[in-house]
């Protein structure tokens, strides 16, 4: 049988089949970096991060399994529940910030004329290319309540501003509108993209037809946008539990009183503070589950509402 | 052909430059290369002059200094040891080095060749920072001691002497409530830098024991510590004098020339004369007294330790460090730097006297060494929770959450508890 395939005259009948193993394989020889890339970067420390929230890591000692003690140890860590409950304020206050709000933005810039809407694009998009440790030093100079820009302004008034950063009251929602101001222009920026596609022929269409703005918003506009409120919408809880680390660091180190630490943080502590790294694993994968979790319910919630043209 | 003196030159150069690459690599064989972690990123300049001195001294070892962050170098130093490639030596942070001892493999440093009699270089009392089971494990270094710092005009503007600061806590309430009457400006900002510092500074100079001696259970929530504690929230709830601002606001208005006194660390000496020169002069005094307790106050700052593995690099190791605690150069690190001087009889050094005559105020702190004991360092792999549990206890404490009498005992059972629970 090899010997008939070395014959010239059976060439025909063999390339074929090594064409075609050589087309079933070249996919994979593209894909390979990538692949590798992944493995290397994503999958084996995601794996090895479960390895390491099992076991406790010993100089110049094999590792020890401690099974489930770093969990049960980080759950009994007060820390642990104020990061947890900070973390769930982050994500729901970040969805009408930052989801729900670009888009009147958007539409706003849509409508106003080509001149005034590249303004207002440049405009908006500024705090976006701000890096985020000198925002939050900006903002700590602009929110003190004694010598800062606000409270100049508020002085001739007769107003004094009250002090937002060191009040376990108040100091994570000013770092959550900071962390807003930071991407809504981004994110409108997304939802104009999303509305440019849409021919304006149809609101003249609906307009002659008598509907009115708001009619036009919700039948035609929000529908025909639901791709990139869906894409805005998971983004935008995947990347606030990281985005607010730097202003967590910079503005409040997590305090008062725990009042502004969220779980990215607490696992950032536990391992580059105090290298703890069982209990900085099982932060991690709690935070990696919650929030493919919560990804997970989004897309089943939204992802059956979503008109793709 | 006519061989000027500028070819003569150029010969006698390429010949030299030649048998130079030739020697060097046995130059650098004989030379050892050592690392030094620190985080003295506000003093390279003088730490580099040290070493300088220390090259020319030794000129068998070369030391590479890499600056690292305050905050993470003792996780950096203790995840090169896991990799095997620790630094030769590292500066830790005094109350951390206990941690450091059991999990990145540090040398005892009686074991080099002088039988660490380099040791006897530092303040007895001082030294037993880096003592474990017996050991000396580590050496001060850049050791701090808080002071109370105020601002002259300020005090002038509220009708008080700005030549004298006050003694002891209740002039600082005092001082605190006239200055707040007269100028309506915060009167007081006690620095949490470090988390855990300032609260162990004030009850401990107020009688409190912060760790049992076998470092197992806190014991801090004496009735002395509990009433310092009520001191600082009654300053800020009910007198108003302390600022509740977040530690980088307070440190803003201070250097702005906005709060009339600020308690810190000995460390903000220079750095204030570079950036209040020209806006307003400050005064320098003891921290203040508790009641008719005598002064005692945790030191703040770091030690050396050696983790070199290799024989000849921590050899080398060791040379630095002895070095380094010679008196002279502590000295001169003290008044480059704005650490404490380390030696037993610092003020005998000539250079230290030469920087008082010039810097009288520079006498508060040198005189405040005899009161300064050591911090507590704790133990196990719990440090930051232990940190962040008294960093919120003050932070409560300033909310108004609850009295010292709840909060404290608190504290120090979560603080037990994390001990325990900690490896």
């Amino acid at each position: 049988m090899s010997v008939a395939l070395a014959l010239p005259g059976n060439a025909a009948q063999v390339r074929p089949h090594s064409v075609r193993r050589a087309r079933h394989l070249l996919p994979w020889l593209l894909l390979s970096p990538l692949l590798l890339l992944l493995a290397a970067f994503t999958y084996w420390p995601l794996l090895h991060t479960i390895y390491l929230s099992v076991v406790d890591v010993r100089l110049f000692q094999p590792d020890r399994f401690v099974g489930l003690a770093n969990y049960v140890g980080l759950f009994r860590s007060p820390s642990f529940a104020a990061a947890s409950w900070n973390t769930l304020i982050y994500i729901a206050l970040s969805l009408p910030l930052k989801v729900l709000l670009p888009i009147p933005i958007a539409v706003f810039v849509w409508c106003a004329g080509a001149r005034m809407a590249a303004l207002h694009r440049s405009i908006l998009f500024v705090p976006t290319l701000l890096s985020f440790v000198v925002v939050s030093i900006l903002w700590i100079w602009m929110l003190n309540p004694v010598m800062g820009m606000v409270q100049s302004g508020l002085r001739p008034l007769g107003l004094q501003m009250p002090a937002l950063l060191s009040d376990a009251a108040t100091a994570i929602y000013a770092i959550i509108g900071i962390s807003a101001w930071k991407v809504i222009g981004f994110n409108a920026l997304l939802y104009l993209a999303g509305l440019a596609s849409i021919p304006r022929e149809l609101i003249e269409s609906m307009r002659l037809d008598g509907a009115t703005d708001w009619r036009i918003t919700r039948s035609l506009l929000l529908p025909l946008l639901s791709p990139t409120i869906y894409f805005v919408a998971i983004t935008s809880v995947l990347f606030t539990v990281q985005q607010v680390f730097t202003p967590i660091n910079i503005m409040t180190g997590g305090g008062p009183s725990n009042a502004t630490t969220n779980l990215f943080y607490l696992a950032y502590e536990m391992a580059f503070e105090s290298f703890n790294i069982g209990f900085a694993s099982a932060t991690a994968l709690l935070l990696f589950v919650g929030l493919g979790a919560l990804a997970a319910l989004k897309a089943w919630l939204l992802g059956r509402r979503v008109h793709y043209a | 052909m006519t061989i000027t003196p500028f070819t003569t030159l150029g010969r006698r150069a390429t010949l030299g430059a030649t048998l130079a690459t030739l020697a060097a690599p046995a130059l650098a064989q004989a030379r050892t290369e050592i690392s030094l972690w620190h985080y003295q990123t506000a003093n390279i300049p003088a730490l580099r002059e040290v070493l300088a001195a220390f090259h020319e001294a030794h000129p068998e070892v070369r030391v590479t200094d890499v600056a690292k962050d305050v905050g993470t170098i003792a996780t950096e130093v203790q995840a090169a040891a896991l990799a095997r490639r620790p630094p030769d030596v590292g500066q830790i942070l005094a109350r951390l080095t206990v941690g450091l001892v059991r999990n990145a493999g540090a040398v005892p440093l009686d074991s080099g060749e002088d039988r660490g009699a380099f040791l006897n270089n530092v303040l007895p009392r001082f030294r037993e920072v880096g003592i474990l089971d017996g050991k000396p494990y580590a050496v001060p270094h850049s050791f701090g001691t808080p002071l109370l710092y105020w601002n002259k005009p300020i005090f002038a503007a509220a009708g008080l002497d700005p030549e004298r600061g006050p003694a002891n806590w209740d002039e600082v309430v005092t001082m605190g409530r006239q200055i707040r009457e007269r100028t309506g400006r915060y009167a007081l900002f006690i620095s949490q830098g470090g988390r855990d510092v300032a609260q162990q500074q004030m009850m401990v100079n107020a009688g409190a024991t912060m760790l049992s001696p076998d470092l197992t259970r806190a014991t801090f929530a004496t009735p002395g510590a509990i009433a310092s504690m009520q001191l600082w929230q009654d300053m800020a709830v009910t007198h108003r004098i302390h600022s509740t601002l977040s530690e980088r606001e307070q440190t803003t208005l201070w250097l702005g020339g906005q709060i009339g006194m600020f308690v810190g660390s000995v460390a903000s000496f220079q750095g204030f004369l570079r950036d209040t020169a020209g806006r307003f002069e400050f005064g320098v005094g003891h921290y203040p007294l508790w009641k008719d307790q005598p002064r005692r106050v945790p030191n703040s700052g770091s030690a050396l330790m050696i983790f070199a593995q290799n024989p000849q690099r921590r050899a080398a190791a060791f040379k630095l460090l002895a070095f380094l605690m010679r008196p002279e150069v502590t000295s001169r690190w003290s008044w480059t730097s704005g650490y404490l001087p380390l030696a037993p009889n610092a003020v005998d050094d000539a250079g230290l006297r030469d920087y008082l005559e010039r810097e009288p105020r520079w006498r508060i702190p040198v005189a405040q060494m005899q009161d300064t004991v050591i911090t507590a360092r704790w133990p196990g792999n719990r440090v930051v929770e232990i940190q962040i549990v008294l960093e919120n206890m003050v932070q409560a404490l300033m909310q108004g959450s609850g009295p010292a009498s709840t909060l404290v005992p608190r504290a120090e059972a979560e603080i037990t508890r994390l001990i325990a629970e900690s490896r």
